[in-house]
């Protein structure tokens, strides 16, 4: 079973992807900053992070890098602009809102 | 026979009256060779073309001299010239270029600075015309010539010189003359129209290009060779003699140069002896004259003028010849019959036989009315002939042998000087007319001082110009019409000049006739006679008026541009691209922070002020502004000496010369720095505005995607679970509404406009609970903690707008103190105010950034990626102080921020409860 870290700053919303995840079949995990996804991602095994860019003490940009180059984990970020600052222009990401359906077909391509 | 002579002649003639009181008969006699002098002495001063209205007696012999001799020489080379100018004339013109390019070039080339004036146009086949002469419009040039006359050449191709219109009898005739113009092919490209005018300045002009011995040097610097080549041209444009003739001559340096680097037109000139005379006039315009195609285009002007100025002058050289030839009849027509009326006294005619003579003589030189009427004036009448003591024979033949035969020599004589009298004063008049007309045609008006003359003789144009009276402009009397506060001025430095007999130049103001004062440069110089005391002055005015007012126009108008250039704190800047110096105005020093002056003045030196990473792109501005003309504008950073950074806007343009090779480049520069930090905090605001408003939009889609797909696969959906969602909907619908509220009110307050208050009486402690209830919810890693002693505390306030307040800084406690920890949310009130505080234990405010903290862009330094637009503390500080309170920070360094609001109970202007 895959399973998903969600990582945003944002109960509401992260909940609520949790959620979607798990009708999905994907085992959930809910971070609510990139210090408690690092901190999970210790506990426990993990196949796909999805997670916000703009985060108190660790944004996304460090979390990606430390998911996709250290611990080679596939990683997808979700913002709220069209393109982030100094985001690699051939990286993905989702903008705000998330069309589930496309992050779906994403998350079971990515593992 | 003693009443005949003394009443009879006493009746008629004045003269005549006076010698009548002598009754002998050798007197009579010799009054009556006086009235017969009188009137030959008429004619002959009729037959001398009017040229002696003015009594030449005074000219001093030196000048009479130099005048004749010169009016030799043109009368000499005229006639000597007119074979060369009537093969000239009917040449036909030869250009090449295409009819645009003439076009073009006719329309660049200042005609007057070459000399020619008049009128000068140039018709196409399609009946366009083009005028490029001084003073004639368009259709004036037409007019004098007529529409169907250059028909009619463009017909025959054949030029034509056409009917002269003579405006004032020898003083202005207009002469149309039209040439066609053709290419190399022979095709004819259109018809030359030219319009000389020949009173003084038309006939000098004719003079520059056929005066012998005259260097002719024109305003494209070019000269006419003396070896009898009209045509021939030589350069002297870099001719360094050239050059120091004309200052020299005009008093101007040639390469002057005006407060905008451009060269003056020089448009001094100046008559001077040189064997014969040199009319140089100067303008840089002339300058246009140098590439290929200006070359050949020139001699297409060149040539177009020489023959309009080659017809003219050899029609008016024929007319001079005609005129010379009527003269020469009539004046041997007058010594004619000046011999025959005096062999017929010295052969002891009766007297009535030489009356008749007289009378017919006369009849034939003035077959007019009028002559007949003052030749009636000599003949007796018959009451005279009745006191002749009616002998009825012819009065006695005077005696050539008694006094009356002196009195007959005497009067020979007489009639010989008076004769020779006229003759020269003609000659001498007539040459003076002609040095007249070349100092007229070169300045303003010309005057002339004579100690022993009436200035209004002299110098008619001072009358005319001020409109002063003949007798007001007598003995100083001219000083009146000098404005009052030059008058002593101008008085004293006259009185100086004549005591000194110096050559002066001088500038005053005078009274025209409309009332009105202009400016006048005048300038003189004595004429010495014999003996070398100066007793006469000649010189010129000119009227400076115009040419002042657009000076001091000008340097208003570039005050006006500096000062406004300061206000806008614009720097103006110019690069010489000829010789390289680069000028900063003290603005773009004090841009880059630099004292007045002390600027390096080379390019190498700007380069060394801007940032390296931007000195390709303006390189490439500027080349691309040079080579290719492109608008010159750039933005860049400048880099101070203390090493900050200044953000530059600058743009500029390029000034080139006439074959488009650039010379300067200069711009003005504007410091944009502050422009460049409220853009990029602008950025980082609608970003973190985006991030603010989209997060609760993702909420709400992800919860409606959830439902759906819920709903789609036919999974239960229990009743907690859609009341636990919809409740998230809600609250992000809610928090969205806020976030927008917030961002409405702000726009508002930051516009000035007044936001509207619903104020009612409201319990602080009741909405501090249920901010602090809702803050719980939100966040499980903080512990928020509400404390008051007091149960209520009500005041009158906009309940939403206080709520907001509230959350604002409790979800900005939670945002900043990202660990988690306490946020203490803590109540008080006085008597006066209440007061709300909330303190968390984050990462704190920097000291130098806490006021700062309120404005809406800011957000502190240390906040790295935290979201957040900053909008809540600013908003919330402008709600507050829209209560009549105030939302403070306790200052404090290091981790933890504590924010206090304070609220007045009441309203202000309502006292206490």
């Amino acid at each position: 079973m895959t399973t998903v870290l969600v990582v945003d700053d944002d109960r509401d919303l992260c909940e609520a992807l949790c959620e979607l995840c798990e009708d999905e079949g994907f085992t959930a995990l809910a971070a609510f900053d990139a210090m408690e996804a690092l901190a999970i991602s210790e506990r426990q095994p993990v196949d796909v992070v999805l997670s916000d860019l703009n985060m108190p003490r660790m944004n996304g940009i460090e979390l990606y890098t430390w998911f996709s180059e250290q611990a080679t984990i596939p990683m997808f970020v979700l913002t709220s602009t069209s393109r982030p600052q100094n985001w690699p222009t051939d990286r993905l990401f989702l903008e705000k809102p998330i069309d589930f359906d496309r992050l779906v077909q994403l998350v079971r391509a990515g593992t | 026979m003693r009443g005949w002579t003394a009443s009879g002649f006493g009746q008629m003639n004045g003269v005549a009256g006076l010698m009548g009181v002598n009754s002998r008969p050798g007197t009579r006699i010799l009054w009556l060779l006086v009235a017969t002098i009188v009137l030959l002495s008429g004619a002959s001063t009729l037959l001398s073309y009017r040229y002696a209205e003015q009594s030449n007696d005074r000219v001093t012999a030196r000048s009479l001299e130099q005048i004749e001799t010169t009016a030799a020489a043109v009368d000499a080379f005229l006639d000597q010239r007119i074979g060369v100018l009537q093969a000239l004339a009917t040449t036909p013109v030869i250009a090449q270029g295409t009819p645009r390019e003439q076009d073009d070039y006719f329309a660049r080339v200042d005609l007057e600075a070459v000399g020619f004036d008049g009128g000068l146009g140039l018709v196409s086949l399609d009946g366009r015309m083009t005028a490029f002469a001084n003073a004639e419009s368009p259709q004036s040039v037409l007019d004098v010539s007529d529409r169907s006359y250059v028909e009619s050449v463009m017909a025959s191709g054949a030029p034509q010189v056409g009917e002269a219109v003579v405006e004032r009898p020898d003083e202005l005739l207009t002469l149309p003359i039209a040439v066609p113009v053709r290419l190399v092919d022979g095709r004819m490209s259109g018809v030359l129209v030219g319009v000389i005018r020949l009173d003084g300045n038309g006939a000098s002009s004719l003079f520059r290009f056929l005066t012998p011995d005259v260097t002719v040097v024109d305003g494209a610097g070019h000269v006419i060779v003396e070896d009898g080549t009209v045509a021939k041209l030589r350069s002297v444009r870099d001719d360094p003699t050239y050059r120091e003739m004309v200052t020299a001559t005009t008093g101007v340096d040639r390469d002057a140069t005006d407060l905008k680097g451009e060269q003056h037109m020089l448009v001094s000139h100046a008559a001077v002896e040189t064997g014969g005379w040199m009319i140089v006039s100067a303008t840089p315009r002339g300058e246009a004259f140098g590439d290929s195609r200006g070359q050949l285009l020139e001699e297409l002007v060149i040539n177009g003028l020489l023959s309009v100025l080659a017809l003219g002058g050899a029609w008016c050289a024929t007319r001079r010849l005609d005129r010379a030839a009527e003269a020469a009849a009539r004046s041997s027509a007058v010594s004619g019959a000046q011999s025959r009326v005096l062999e017929r006294i010295a052969r002891r005619h009766p007297l009535d036989d030489i009356v008749n003579a007289v009378r017919e003589e006369f009849a034939a030189l003035f077959p007019t009315d009028e002559s007949h009427d003052r030749l009636k004036a000599v003949e007796p009448t018959d009451a005279e002939v009745g006191e002749r003591g009616g002998s009825g024979s012819h009065p006695p033949a005077p005696n050539v042998d008694g006094p009356e035969g002196e009195a007959t020599r005497a009067a020979a004589h007489l009639i010989e000087i008076a004769v020779e009298q006229e003759r020269s004063a003609g000659e001498i008049v007539r040459s003076e007319r002609r040095y007249r007309s070349l100092v007229e045609a070169n300045s303003a008006a010309v005057w002339l001082y004579d100690q022993g003359r009436p200035h209004n003789e002299t110098s008619p144009w001072w009358r005319e110009f001020t409109g002063q009276a003949p007798a007001e402009v007598d003995d100083l009397g001219w000083l009146d019409a000098v404005h009052p506060d030059d008058r002593d001025r101008t008085r004293e430095m006259w009185k100086r000049v004549i005591a000194a007999g110096a050559a002066f130049s001088d500038t005053f103001r005078v009274r025209s006739a409309t009332g009105e004062y202009r400016e006048l440069e005048i300038r003189g110089v004595p004429t010495p006679t014999a003996d070398g005391r100066a007793v006469e002055w000649i010189g010129t005015y000119v009227d400076v008026t115009e040419e002042r007012r657009q000076a001091e126009a000008l340097r208003i108008s570039e005050e006006r541009l500096r000062l406004a250039m300061d206000a806008a704190e614009l720097g103006a800047w110019d690069w010489d691209l000829v010789t390289g110096a680069v000028s900063w105005s003290p603005v773009v020093e004090r841009h880059v922070g630099l004292a007045p002056g002390a600027f390096g003045g080379t390019i190498e030196a700007v380069r060394a002020f801007i940032h390296p990473d931007d000195r390709p792109h303006v390189v490439e501005r500027a080349r691309r502004a040079l080579e290719l003309g492109e608008a010159y504008s750039a933005e860049f950073r400048m880099i101070r000496p203390d090493g900050s950074t200044r953000w530059t806007r600058t743009s500029g343009l390029v000034i080139r010369d006439w074959t488009g090779k650039p010379l300067r480049l200069l711009g003005v520069d504007v410091d944009i720095t502050e422009e460049k930090e409220r853009q990029r905090e602008r950025q980082l605001f609608l970003a973190s505005v985006a991030h603010d408003l989209k997060n609760p939009i993702a909420v709400l889609k992800a919860s409606a995607q959830l439902l759906q797909r819920r709903t789609a696969r036919g999974l239960p959906l229990d009743a907690e679970e859609v009341k636990a969602r919809l409740a998230v909907i809600d609250a992000n619908a809610s928090r969205l509404a806020r976030r927008l509220d917030d961002l409405s009110d702000l726009s508002q307050l930051e516009a000035g406009i007044p936001v509207d208050l619903h104020v009612g009486r409201v319990d602080l402690v009741d909405i501090a609970r249920s901010c602090v209830d809702s803050a719980r919810r939100a966040s499980v890693a903080h512990n928020l903690r509400l404390e008051t002693e007091q149960e209520s505390i009500v005041g009158e306030w906009d309940a939403t707008r206080i709520e907001r307040v509230l959350d604002n800084l409790i979800s900005n406690a939670i945002k900043y103190s990202p660990d988690g920890g306490e946020i203490d949310v803590r109540l008080w009130s006085d008597t006066v105010d209440a007061y709300a505080s909330v303190a968390d234990h984050g990462i704190g405010v920097p000291i130098p950034e806490q006021t700062a903290v309120f404005h809406y862009q800011r957000r502190g330094s240390n906040v790295g990626s935290i979201a957040g637009s900053g909008v809540g503390l600013a908003g919330a500080a402008r709600l507050v102080a829209l209560a009549g309170g105030e939302l403070s920070l306790v200052p404090k360094d290091g981790p933890g921020a504590t924010f206090v609001v304070r609220l007045p109970l009441r309203p202000a202007g309502e006292g206490h409860a």
